[in-house]
């Protein structure tokens, strides 16, 4: 219950939102490895591969990063996630 | 991406970087932990980056490897710039200001409205001896009061109403004066007597013929100036006595003062204030200059029905608490001085308080009664038109 109302507060809960070829990452650790076909994101419960052609980090501030491009696959967790 | 209002302050600038793999220096940029507000490719040996102005100081180093070029400014670096740019305007801006200001505070003319030439002068002595001036300052309405409480108490015979009325850089005086009705009469033959019993302490006379000494008690109705003259060869001629009494005559008043004196005034000032109620805990947003003591109407504007939050403006009123515990000493002092304002105020004739004791002190819960004998200053004269006289009038 406190922990739900903490991140209800600080937001500091890893979210991933997907649109048309963007991803906006917010509450991140690290940026492990860039190029233009992989990105490697660390956040607090694990590791998230971006995986697509022609990626660019579009915004990146302490907390929050826009990636656009050709998004083929996000691996979260291990679990591989298909993008339509 | 969330923006916050302070974002669009913070000094930003757009960069143009050339050089063999952007991707490298985008790395570099992670690795040193750069936040990057906006990044638009153009090619793979171009792009544009919008970063923080810290931030590009630290990147400067690169400027080997890379060509690094600001090509825009934002936040306060775009502020700083268009001001050094047209500081000559906005130089002329703050001066024209301060000159506005200036001037809009001043006064350059004082009006005094009335036919009257003498009341006009006399106003005009009154108001610069009290500080009111061409080419000063403006005064507060407090002091503007005040000043008019005063005049009009030194020249209540001459004047009924003042009122002073600030318009643009002028003062504008109306005066209503005061007209003393006197009885006109046609009688030939008048004694001049005391209106009231009292030691009399002093006697003008323009006619007639004093009868009594000062310094001694006076019945009221006694005949002080008398119109019958005694020439020197002894003839008695009856003429119109006229002149002005003045003796010492007392008091006895009952007041009642309390110990525990509270008053709340409204001192005019009034200010919204936005606030956060979160838990019964109260946090105000920009409001600065805090109300010592205030009274409020608020009104809820936004109400979580889940949290016990909710956004409320407030209207503030100012104001002036009195709130005093006073000892004896000063209680008696309190009653005293009311006492003293009551006479004075009901009675226009009084000159002034010579002494006041007190006669008896009732001390009761919260309040103190005092019985107060005044001893006072007062104009008593009186015309009396004898008998005889009226009698001729008559006819």
């Amino acid at each position: 219950m406190f922990d739900r109302f903490n991140n209800y507060i600080n937001e500091n809960e890893y979210k991933i939102i997907i649109k048309n070829n963007t991803v906006n990452i917010i509450n991140y650790l690290e940026i492990l490895d860039f190029n233009a076909t992989c990105i490697k994101i660390k956040h607090q419960k694990g590791i998230t591969n971006i995986i697509g052609k022609n990626l660019v980090v579009n915004k990146m501030l302490n907390d929050e990063i826009l990636i656009t491009g050709e998004i083929d696959t996000i691996n979260l967790k291990g679990e591989l996630w298909e993008i339509p | 991406m969330r923006n916050t209002l302070t974002d669009k302050f913070n000094s930003n600038v757009k960069i143009l970087v050339e050089g063999k793999n952007i991707n490298n220096f985008i790395k570099r940029i992670i690795k040193l932990k750069i936040s990057i507000i906006n990044l638009k490719y153009h090619s793979s040996k171009k792009a544009e980056i919008i970063i923080k102005y810290d931030d590009y100081l630290k990147l400067k180093k690169y400027k080997t490897i890379y060509s690094i070029k600001i090509i825009d400014k934002y936040g306060k670096l775009k502020l700083k710039e268009k001001i050094k740019k047209n500081y000559i305007l906005f130089t002329s801006l703050l001066i024209g200001l301060i000159i506005i200001i200036f001037l809009t505070n001043f006064i350059f003319d004082i009006e005094i409205i009335h036919t009257n030439k003498q009341i006009v002068n006399l106003v005009s002595s009154e108001l610069e001896k009290n500080g009111i001036k061409k080419y000063i300052f403006k005064k507060k309405y407090s002091e503007l009061e005040k000043i008019e409480d005063k005049i009009l108490k030194d020249n209540k015979d001459k004047l009924e109403w003042l009122e002073i009325e600030v318009v643009g850089t002028k003062y504008v005086v109306r005066i209503e004066e005061r007209k003393i009705v006197e009885e006109k009469t046609n009688n030939n033959y008048q004694n001049i007597v005391m209106a009231k019993g009292g030691i009399l302490k002093k006697i003008i006379a323009y006619s007639g013929e004093k009868v009594k000494e000062i310094n001694t008690y006076v019945n009221a109705n006694d005949i002080v100036i008398s119109g019958n003259i005694t020439k020197p060869n002894g003839e008695i001629i009856q003429t119109k006595a006229s002149g002005l009494l003045y003796a010492e005559v007392w008091y006895t008043i009952e007041v009642e003062y309390p110990y525990h004196y509270k008053e709340e005034l409204l001192t005019g000032k009034t200010k919204d204030v936005y606030y956060i109620n979160f838990l019964n805990k109260r946090i105000s947003l920009f409001d600065f200059k805090k109300f010592n003591s205030f009274s409020s109407k608020p009104k809820t504007i936004i109400k979580n029905t889940f949290l016990p939050i909710s956004f409320i403006k407030e209207k503030q009123y100012e104001l002036n608490v009195i709130d005093e515990i006073y000892t004896e000493e000063e209680v008696i002092d309190k009653a005293i001085q009311l006492a003293e304002n009551k006479l004075l105020n009901n009675n226009n004739k009084i000159e002034e308080i010579n002494s006041v004791s007190i006669i008896t002190k009732e001390n009761l819960n919260s309040k103190i009664k005092l019985k107060l004998f005044l001893s006072v200053t007062e104009e008593v004269s009186k015309i009396e038109i004898p008998q005889e006289e009226k009698s001729n009038l008559d006819n």
